[in-house]
């Protein structure tokens, strides 16, 4: 995937820009304040519909505006054009012309977000509104490695859940519409259990709802399942080459249900009767509560740490793992999602780097670009100082990248 | 509003009472009316007010009807025995349409929502059960749309139907649409059809 322009009106303190992007490093420079993460977060917003910063569209809107609009054009890689001529473009003149002939009119993906105070956000693909969140997300992929990423180590078990997810529905977007379909079932659920709890309802409607649970709950398992197999192995291989094979890191799927793995009808009957068992037996609880207590949207997944011997102990490195180990462990997980996108979907997302450089030692940074060489992916890097990022350069990489240099909302370099 | 005649402002703030009807469209719905001949003007209030008046919901199976029991309750050539449960009169009539259904109806006027407050009690469910009972129905037929919601609401009254009756609960089929691409399908939706297949050829 390739980001070749984007627009921002009334998005941040950016009033009006129009860029394009030929080249696959985009350094974005500037001081405190001046608009670098919203330029990373314009590109966010773009690809997931949502801001990693925050909950509140409002928040995006320019001060004195009550409306923001952003459009960005999206192209692959295409075949006659190989990552290096595009890199070779002289920084000087990414002029529309050059894009132009870059990326041939009619082969782009124009997508367009607009959100109103008053209003709901807007979508359009091609100039097609998209009424659904399932039918956009997915379009354009992009990952994001921020120091919030450290939340994947730190956090709480539903910020694990969420990334996966996420993930999930980048790859595989018909997911996302199982996972509301879920939920809606779980709030119909829960008001019913306050509502027999406060003897307005009897409690024999509940089994419907139960039903509908054990349904879709077995599907969302069974793709969480795989989809954690294939980032326990990604992650584990990057996570080698950024320790140096000093320490080995290990993922485990703690479903609230047991693992669904294959779609073998004894097997998925087994499934089944396991969750309607749980429920009946969570009921009495559940009703004191008001709550569904068991069920995929109490799932997690554990990281564990251990010295390359396979008899050494495990340590969950939530816990036990150093400031250092933790970093490497949420930059494995990032690497994990760059490289499933790229094998499931044929795509290499773009990688969105905010504020992260001062975060890595040397020889880490050294690895991570080395590993974005091999996926070529488009890069954004924002950073206080040019310096900082030579500072960070492995001394074999003669890469160019351009620099945009920005202040106050306007590009001055 | 404040600068209309104060029947203007009254026609205008009663048309933004009608659904997907905001302050433009009602303002230029009302200045249409304005224009009308007298007769025509006429004819819409009077045509209204014959829905109201004329009109109701059949005590039997809830359509939309003139006369009570409605004209599919009382039809002789119906199938007496056979109750096809819908949603509301709408969904009643889009079956209807089709001319394939030839037994009678039973509209729930909503589905179950505890989010919105509607449970059994607030649905015609004890009038179908009585049916049932009473008009020795032996087959139902339960034609409710696959949300969430009405998915809960069909498991609730088959597990209360085949509970409190000898009678035969089916569900309309729910799966590919025809013409329908497999691959823009969800799996929950293919899941579906696969469970619901049925043996093919002679």
């Amino acid at each position: 995937m390739w980001l070749n322009h984007l627009t921002l009106r009334n998005f941040r303190n950016y009033t009006d820009l129009e860029i394009y992007f030929p080249d696959a490093i985009n350094l974005i420079v500037g001081n405190n304040a001046q608009g670098k993460t919203n330029l990373l977060e314009a590109i966010y917003f773009v690809s997931t519909a949502k801001s990693h910063r925050t909950h509140s569209n409002r928040e995006l809107i320019h001060y004195d505006s009550d409306w923001f609009y952003l459009k960005a054009g999206i192209g692959a890689l295409s075949a006659n054009l190989s990552l290096e001529d595009k890199v070779q473009f002289p920084v000087a003149n990414w002029q529309q012309q050059v894009v132009r002939e870059c990326f041939p009119v009619g082969n782009e993906l124009i997508i367009e977000a607009s959100h109103e105070v008053e209003g709901q956000k807007q979508f359009r693909l091609n100039g097609d509104l998209l009424p659904k969140l399932s039918e956009w997300v997915g379009q354009f992929r992009v990952v994001l490695f921020s120091p919030e990423s450290l939340i994947l180590v730190k956090g709480a078990p539903g910020d694990r859940r969420r990334f996966l997810d996420q993930l999930i529905c980048q790859i595989n977007p018909l997911y996302l519409s199982q996972l509301q379909r879920y939920q809606s079932s779980l709030r119909q659920r829960n008001e019913l259990l306050k509502q027999i709890r406060n003897h307005r309802q009897s409690v024999d409607l509940l089994e419907p709802w139960d039903e509908l649970l054990v349904e879709d709950g077995i599907l969302i398992t069974k793709v969480r399942t795989q989809m954690l197999d294939l980032l326990h192995q990604s992650a584990k291989n990057h996570h080698a080459q950024l320790t140096q094979s000093t320490e080995v890191l290990n993922l485990r799927y703690c479903p609230s249900l047991q693992e669904v793995e294959t779609t073998d009808n004894s097997e998925k009957e087994v499934a089944v009767n396991h969750f309607r068992q749980r429920l009946q037996k969570s009921r009495s609880t559940d009703l004191i509560y008001g709550n569904t207590s068991v069920g995929p949207h109490r799932d997690e997944f554990k990281l564990f740490i251990q010295e390359p011997d396979s008899n050494s102990i495990q340590r969950e490195v939530k816990l036990y793992g150093s400031q250092g180990q933790q970093r490497t462990t949420s930059l494995a997980l990032k690497l994990g999602e760059v490289e499933l996108i790229h094998s499931q979907t044929g795509n290499v997302p773009v990688v969105l780097l905010d504020d992260v450089l001062s975060e890595l030692d040397d020889i880490r940074s050294q690895l991570l670009f080395a590993l974005f060489q091999d996926f070529g992916a488009q890069l954004f890097i924002t950073a206080t100082r040019e310096e900082e990022w030579v500072a960070h350069l492995p001394t074999n990489f003669n890469q160019h990248y351009r620099l945009i240099t920005i202040d106050n909302g306007q590009i001055v370099a | 509003m404040n600068y209309y005649p104060e029947a203007m402002a009254r026609l205008i703030g009663e048309l933004q009472k009608l659904p997907t009807v905001g302050p433009k469209t009602a303002q230029r719905l009302a200045f249409y009316f304005l224009k009308m001949s007298v007769m025509d003007a006429k004819g819409i209030a009077q045509s209204i007010e014959d829905v109201k008046s004329a009109l109701d919901y059949c005590t039997r199976c809830g359509n939309i009807t003139d006369t009570d029991p409605c004209r599919i309750c009382t039809d002789p050539r119906r199938d007496r025995q056979l109750i096809c449960v819908v949603k509301d009169p709408d969904d009643l009539l889009a079956i209807e349409r089709t001319n394939q259904y030839n037994g009678l109806y039973h509209t729930l006027m909503g589905v179950l929502s505890p989010l919105n407050g509607v449970g059994p009690q607030e649905l015609r469910m004890s009038g179908l059960f009585e049916r049932v009972e009473k008009d020795h129905i032996k087959e139902v037929i339960i034609a409710i749309s696959s949300t969430t919601e009405g998915q809960a609401t069909a498991l609730y009254l088959t597990r209360q139907l085949t509970q409190k009756f000898t009678v035969s609960v089916s569900q309309i089929a729910h799966g590919i649409p025809v013409g329908g691409d497999l691959d823009y399908i969800d799996e929950l939706t293919i899941a579906k059809a696969l469970e619901g297949r049925r043996p093919f050829g002679p």
